[in-house]
């Protein structure tokens, strides 16, 4: 195994894998390829019991050879591996159950709230107009926990204050998350092109945990607007096996998309 | 003398008792799944301005809306067409300008708002968005206290739309109409809305509705108008029956980004060959070809 040979996407993949334990209800959003290649890693290698949601659907892919790319909500080949399918309003009536779920943002904040609504001080003046939030405002609220997934890092995204807040990480800090009296978990990682992230026990500030190969601490801390906690000693994720890369490779990912 | 049941059934150009400015819409389905396209351009080609839009997540349904002057005011989870544009195009412009009222909510907030409706109380309470900034900016909801002294939570109002439009597989001519595949939050919207427009691929007798009736979605009880509308959530796809007509959907996000930038005419054409030229189902199905029908559907 060449550890040079590795991209980033895979590695992300592979450290998601690796936190998913069998039996775990997950959702895989259709508009995150890397979270779900992780969720599917996981199943194909150390949990075939893991209960896989995608889309409305409750789906199964042990047997596959190969899987193939979902772009779509609408996609007809989901209900091919499909057990099950539940309307929007029993989303939320399952969300309890749900052990991890994913979600992005266009800002996110030192304590992980996040925003999909938009960029800019005046709400009907908005320089950036986001899609919206779907239903990561309260399914969040609701699971047992959450990871944040950002396809870029740099100053833009990683921000001091949210100009607007859609999901609540841990709020302003220490245990007001608690206060506010929500169901769920919270945020426990947030993963860039550059570095793994997770957060203090005591102020739930975010803290660098793992960085990306090639990237420097000083790379990370020029990138993010607000004082990320750094630790003394900062370790690498540990190598994938030839098990996790060989599945990852020939069965979850076949036609290299997490190699462009 | 013995009364004849109702048949409810109506031609598309025929929806104009049903329609009102400043009217408040519930439109079915889900992102890019049987969204009832037909009707969405029949609205426009009548005109109708001041909407309020209710709706799950959209994309090409709610933004033509927009880039035809028809929207007011929007409470919609989520508005854009996935990978080919993250956010659709005349709703980040409108938004931006703050042309549009938007009552930013996500999921839960629009299942509750209806939910409450059809169950005819005033609110839901939800703890969801508690801590974010969606009560500050929809001035619909209100924090409140829980009474059992499990702090804030949201009080969601009801939201009773003047009409639901949906699209389904098919219906008899009474409105006892059945999906094929997932129902979304199809049934709820019904149950909800003062009046109900359903657009179905295919209208079938009542004796096979009866051998099936376990299949019935939405009976015709919550149904006021039937549409026949074969292929009427084009470009979208509809469940069964043909996919998503991404190059239509490719071709509409490029027009629409041209026409942002001052070369108007490519939108404009698009709007007059799409929307307001064909005045019936059928021409609309000949300007888009038979090719691209063939090939959403597989053949």
């Amino acid at each position: 195994m060449n550890w040079m040979d590795i991209t980033t996407k895979e590695l992300q993949a592979v450290f998601i894998s690796r936190i998913i334990k069998n039996g775990w209800y997950v959702i895989a959003g259709i508009g995150a390829p890397i979270p779900r290649a992780g969720i599917m890693l996981a199943h194909l290698t150390q949990c075939p019991d893991l209960r896989i949601i995608m889309s409305d659907y409750f789906v199964e892919f042990l047997n596959e050879e190969e899987l193939r790319d979902f772009t779509s909500y609408s996609d007809p080949g989901l209900e091919k591996n499909a057990e099950y399918t539940f309307s929007p309003e029993l989303r939320y009536e399952t969300a309890r159950l749900i052990d991890l779920m994913f979600l992005g943002g266009i800002q996110i904040d030192t304590y992980g709230n996040t925003n999909l609504i938009g960029i800019g001080q005046d709400f009907r003046g908005l320089k950036l107009r986001g899609a919206g939030s779907i239903g990561a405002p309260s399914m969040a609220s609701l699971t047992k926990r959450y990871i944040i997934f950002s396809n870029n890092h740099n100053e833009r995204t990683f921000v001091d204050h949210c100009d607007f807040i859609s999901t609540v990480g841990w709020h302003k800090g220490g245990n007001s998350r608690k206060q506010l009296g929500l169901p769920g978990g919270g945020p426990i990682y947030v993963i860039s092109p550059l570095c793994i992230m997770d957060f203090t026990e005591d102020t739930k500030q975010m803290r660098l945990k793992h960085l990306m190969p090639g990237v420097k601490k000083e790379d990370v801390v020029k990138n993010t607007g607000f004082d990320l906690i750094i630790p003394g000693d900062i370790s690498l994720i540990p190598p994938p096996s030839e098990i996790e890369i060989g599945t990852l490779r020939t069965r979850v990912d076949p036609k290299g998309l997490l190699r462009i | 003398m013995r009364e004849k049941r109702k048949d409810v059934s109506l031609k598309l150009q025929e929806i104009e008792g049903f329609l009102f400015d400043g009217m408040s819409l519930a439109i079915g389905g889900y992102l890019t799944a049987n969204k009832p396209m037909a009707l969405i351009r029949e609205i426009i080609r009548k005109g109708i301005k001041n909407l309020t839009i209710i709706s799950l997540p959209s994309g090409i349904d709610v933004d033509l809306l927009i880039a035809a002057g028809c929207v007011k005011k929007l409470m919609c989870p989520y508005v854009g067409m996935e990978s080919l544009s993250p956010i659709a195009p005349f709703f980040r412009q409108k938004a931006q300008r703050g042309e549009l009222e938007i009552r930013e909510v996500d999921v839960a907030l629009v299942i509750l708002m209806l939910r409450a409706a059809a169950l005819n109380l005033p609110y839901l309470p939800w703890k969801g968005v508690v801590g974010t900034s969606i009560p500050e900016l929809n001035s619909d909801l209100k924090v409140i206290q829980d009474p059992f002294g499990n702090g804030e939570l949201i009080a969601v109002p009801a939201l009773s739309p003047d009409l639901a439009l949906i699209h389904a597989a098919q219906s008899d001519i009474y409105g006892n109409v059945q999906h094929k595949g997932r129902s979304f939050l199809d049934g709820l919207m019904a149950r909800a809305s003062q009046k109900t427009l359903v657009q179905v691929e295919k209208i079938i007798p009542n004796e096979q509705i009866k051998f099936n009736f376990l299949d019935t979605t939405i009976p015709s009880a919550l149904v006021n108008g039937i549409i026949l509308a074969p292929l009427g959530a084009h470009p979208l796809s509809s469940q069964r029956y043909y996919d998503v007509d991404e190059r239509h959907i490719r071709e509409y996000v490029e027009l629409a980004q041209k026409y942002q930038r001052g070369e108007e005419d490519g939108f404009k054409d698009y709007l007059a060959k799409y929307v307001y030229g064909p005045h019936s189902l059928e021409d609309y199905l000949e300007v888009v070809g038979t090719k691209r029908l063939l090939h959403i559907m597989k053949i």
